[in-house]
């Protein structure tokens, strides 16, 4: 092992010493490469191309290292940087990639033309030896400009880590910076608020002054258009949603899927109305260039807080409804839910100002004391209405009376009032401010994503979108049943599960930190696959290959029924044929399906059947009984010694094939008993088929004289009766036969051909019925074990009995049609 | 949901584009490429008959030879007789 490394560090070796000669050469060569590059009427080379391409990307990288400077401290624009980095290093390497056709040409060549002849070989043409210098000239200079490239790269890379360690240091800088808090902050704060609360104002006066004088036309105009626009999304709304969008007082007790629908439809449908109207009012105040200069900016971030603070406050009424107890999400006493949807509306507002004013703050570079000052009010208030939230009582115990939260809920929300208070008083404003505004957002999304999951849960319950209007409105649309309705709602359900986590995580991120810029990366990566080991895992490759394997699915389905209905129904073929075509097909359809599926997947199929390999020997062992069924199906389906409908005896089990299908097949007993037999058994015992190539049967009946009768007579008798029945076929003839001298009786046969041996039932009723009847007319009697004669009292009459008591009288000549004769058979039956 | 977000947050850090490229050694001895990715250059040893995946998000590649190669991610680098093919 030591030595084949060292040999091949010392081959290795040899390589580079090789190439570094072929690079002197060149060198030395270089009139000869130029001469052979640079024609003068040649496109640019590859080379050039590349260095030149390579010039850019450089200049963009110092341009891109510049703004990383600038930015420093701002991480949304450090993400911005970041991404275009991204971009940078797959064209750096993309450069490096594009000299690969040329670099295989050369190689190919020198292959081609061999080492240069070593000592004592004879000398090789001028030529060759030229042109191999040239091409390993050339490849000489493209080794440099890739190395250039890489060099590059390497670059690009140190920046992309520069920016993640600059955010990293950003956040926590942001969180552990400590401010002095002291009587002269307060003082400079209060001058500060003064001077610049004027200077604001000086500027919003001289807007609104301005807009009097000169654009008062076009805000009314942007108002009207803006306040259609929010008419048009309400109105159209509560026309489209009836009265999903505000809760019901008459409705005492509604379903769990009608309040969420109601939260959801009224906080949707009003914060909505409210984003939209701001949203049209700032576009056309901007197109109508109403706006100047820090206006744009601040009123943007006003709209902005004041449509989260208002869907915070919608999203507060929706879930718990302080006025309608019935129609509220979460049971809480009615005290408790207007105290709660107060105080949460209120830290919303708080919050949205902080950031309004800290954004006003930004624009007009005030001064960092009342950054400070302000954060730390509103950073206090926030925590102080988080602990008062924790004073609440909110559920009712068993006699209706306020209890307070639950210890481990008290002790989290008193610790995060405790998290954003002390820290904020010790001067950590940023910490303060970070922790108080996850506590509204992130509580406003998980209370979002609440909502979202109690729906999904509410709506998988049995039967709950069959409650709602919306489903006896879908039913009967779409003409479902119940059973399809409710695994509609199934469905979806699992769909709004998805939608939640989906769509809720990255809510979640976002509050957490991340950038968009970032989570999209993430999500890009996460799509695109990742590797665990040697094995590739690609999230997009495993719903293509879903997808493919639904879609072969559907298209085998069709062809079946197209193949079976149209193509071998009009042909006239054979039952039994037209089901095992269909069958094959399906089997060979859903088999191609699952591999293209499978190799979509980005599954690679050889190492499959390694695993395949390793798992032979088990499934030799352990599958071998269905390995054994399934091969025996498939040979059932080919060969076809019974098809559907064919009156099969298996061993003990007698009855009526239902379905072949790969592992076993289906068979209904007479008796409805249905028995899934395994394929191996039908295939390697004996299978007896009543039905296989045609419906022809024999039926036996026995028929055991008594000694003393007539045989002979008894033979016309049976024979008459045989082919006087109409079911009884002419050709083969019926038979009967003189059977045996039996130990009590003379033991015959009558033996009759069916068309249809599934007659056979009623037949041999028949022919027995009519064989009993006919030897009691002829006096000819059936042998039998004597028994005990049981009479009745008193339902024999007299007349009757001197009968019994006489000798039997003369049998009748032969009659071919029965005659009721109830006298002599009851005798008959006492013998 | 700390869990959650710890999931999302591994799963993000583990992640890393797909096509890999490989590099397979047809030759009995061993060879040693030196692979410039993410700005980190290391030095990738091949047995005999090794074939190793790498370069998840594309790189330059130094061969035994002494040439160098840009790769995009989904190559296949064969070794053989001491030189590499890219395919």
């Amino acid at each position: 092992m030591i030595r084949s490394r060292s040999l091949s560090a010392a081959r290795s070796a040899l390589w580079r010493s090789l190439a570094s000669l072929f690079l002197l050469l060149s060198l030395a060569s270089g009139t000869v490469a130029q001469d052979q590059t640079q024609q003068p009427n040649q496109p640019p080379s590859i080379i050039q191309q590349q260095n030149a391409s390579l010039d850019k990307l450089t200049n963009q990288l110092q341009a891109l290292q510049a703004r990383v400077k600038d930015a420093s401290d701002d991480d949304a624009k450090l993400v911005d940087v970041r991404s275009e980095l991204d971009n940078l290093s797959r064209a750096v390497i993309d450069s490096g990639v594009a000299f690969r056709p040329r670099l295989t040409q050369i190689n190919d060549r020198l292959t081609q033309i061999g080492n240069p002849p070593a000592e004592g070989e004879p000398a090789e043409p001028e030529v060759v030896a030229k042109e191999r210098q040239a091409l390993t000239a050339e490849k000489a200079e493209i080794n440099a400009v890739i190395g250039r490239a890489e060099q590059l790269s390497i670059g690009v890379n140190n920046a992309v880590n520069e920016i993640a360690t600059l955010r990293r240091d950003l956040f926590a800088h942001m969180l552990t910076r400590r401010y002095t808090i002291d009587y002269a902050l307060f003082g400079e704060v209060a001058d500060a608020f003064q001077s610049e609360g004027a200077a604001v104002w000086r500027t919003v006066a001289s807007w609104l002054t301005f807009v009097m004088q000169y654009k008062l036309e076009s805000v009314l105009a942007a108002c009207f258009f803006a306040l259609g626009a929010a008419a048009v999304l309400l109105i159209g709304g509560q026309r489209l949603l009836g009265r999903l969008y505000e809760p019901n007082a008459a409705i005492t007790n509604p379903t769990v899927l009608g309040k969420l629908s109601v939260a959801f439809w009224s906080t949707l449908l009003k914060s909505a109305t409210v984003s939209l109207f701001l949203g049209v009012t700032w576009l056309f105040f901007d197109y109508f260039q109403v706006l100047r200069g820090d206006i744009g900016e601040m009123m943007w971030s006003l709209f902005q807080v004041i449509s989260i603070v208002y869907f915070v406050h919608r999203l507060g009424l929706a879930i718990l409804s302080p006025r309608l107890p019935s129609w509220r999400l979460i049971p809480v006493v009615s005290r408790a839910a207007s105290l709660l949807v107060a105080l949460s509306s209120t830290m919303a507002l708080i919050t949205g100002l902080d950031y309004f004013l800290s954004s006003v703050y930004q624009l007009r570079s005030s001064p960092l004391s009342l950054t400070v000052g302000e954060s730390l009010l509103s950073t206090i208030l926030t925590g102080l209405l988080v602990v008062l939230i924790g004073f609440i009582r909110p559920f009712a115990d068993e006699n209706g009376k306020p209890r307070p939260w639950p210890r481990w809920a008290k002790a989290i929300i008193f610790l995060l009032g405790a998290l954003i208070i002390v820290p904020a008083l010790m001067g950590y404003i940023g910490f303060a401010r970070f922790v108080s505004r996850q506590v509204v957002v992130t509580g406003a999304t998980l209370a979002l994503l609440g909502i979202g999951l109690l729906s999904a849960r509410a709506v998988a319950e049995e039967n709950a979108l069959v409650a709602t209007r919306f489903g006896r409105g879908l039913r009967r649309r779409l003409n479902l049943d119940e059973t399809t309705l409710d695994q509609l709602s199934l469905a979806m359900s699992v769909a709004i599960y998805l939608l939640v986590i989906f769509g809720g995580i990255p809510l979640i991120l976002l509050q957490w930190g991340f950038q968009p810029a970032d989570i999209w990366m993430g999500i890009g990566r996460l799509a695109e696959g990742f590797m665990v080991g040697s094995i590739r895992f690609s999230p997009i490759g495993l719903a293509i290959g879903l997808l493919i394997f639904a879609l072969g699915y559907f298209v085998t389905r069709w062809f079946q029924g197209w193949l079976d209905g149209t193509v071998m129904a009009r042909g006239k073929v054979d039952v039994g044929v037209r089901n095992s075509i269909r069958m094959m097909v399906g089997y060979a359809g859903y088999a191609l399906a699952a591999l293209i599926a499978v190799s979509a997947a980005g599954i690679n199929l050889s190492s499959l059947a390694i695993v395949a390999g390793a798992l032979s020997v088990g499934i030799g062992f352990g599958l071998q009984n269905i390995v054994n069924n399934f091969v025996s199906g498939l040979i059932l389906l080919a060969e076809r010694p019974f098809k559907v409908g064919d009156w099969v005896v298996a061993g003990a089990v007698q009855g009526t094939v239902k379905k072949v299908s790969v592992r076993a097949t289906e068979i209904e007993t007479f008796q409805r008993q249905t028995v899934i037999m395994p394929n191996s058994e039908l295939i390697n015992s004996a299978v007896a088929n009543w039905t296989h190539r045609n419906k022809l049967g024999r039926l036996d009946i026995k028929v055991n004289l008594a000694y003393g009768m007539d045989a002979r007579r008894a033979h016309v008798v049976m024979m008459n009766i045989a082919r006087a029945h109409p079911l009884v076929l002419r050709n083969p003839e019926p038979q009967v036969v003189f059977l045996n001298f039996g130990a009590a009786a003379l033991e015959m046969e009558m033996r009759v051909f069916l068309a249809d041996v599934l007659n056979q039932n009623s037949v041999q009723n028949d022919l027995r019925f009519a064989i009993m009847e006919a030897f009691d007319r002829e006096g000819l009697e059936m042998a039998s074990n004597p028994r005990a004669v049981v009479e009745k009292k008193g339902t024999v009459d007299p007349e009757e009995e001197a009968l019994i008591a006489e000798p039997a009288p003369e049998p009748a000549p032969v009659a071919a049609t029965p005659i009721e004769e109830p006298v002599s058979r009851r005798r008959k039956y006492r013998s | 949901m700390m869990r959650t977000f710890l999931g999302i947050a591994a799963i993000l850090a583990i992640t890393a584009p797909g096509h890999g490229a490989s590099a397979v050694n047809l030759d009995g001895e061993t060879h040693s490429l030196t692979v410039t990715e993410g700005g980190v250059t290391s030095e990738v040893s091949l047995r005999g008959g090794e074939t190793v995946e790498f370069c998840t998000n594309g790189c330059f590649i130094t061969l035994p030879n002494g040439d160098r190669e840009a790769l995009s991610g989904g190559e296949v680098l064969e070794i053989s007789g001491g030189s590499a093919r890219i395919k």
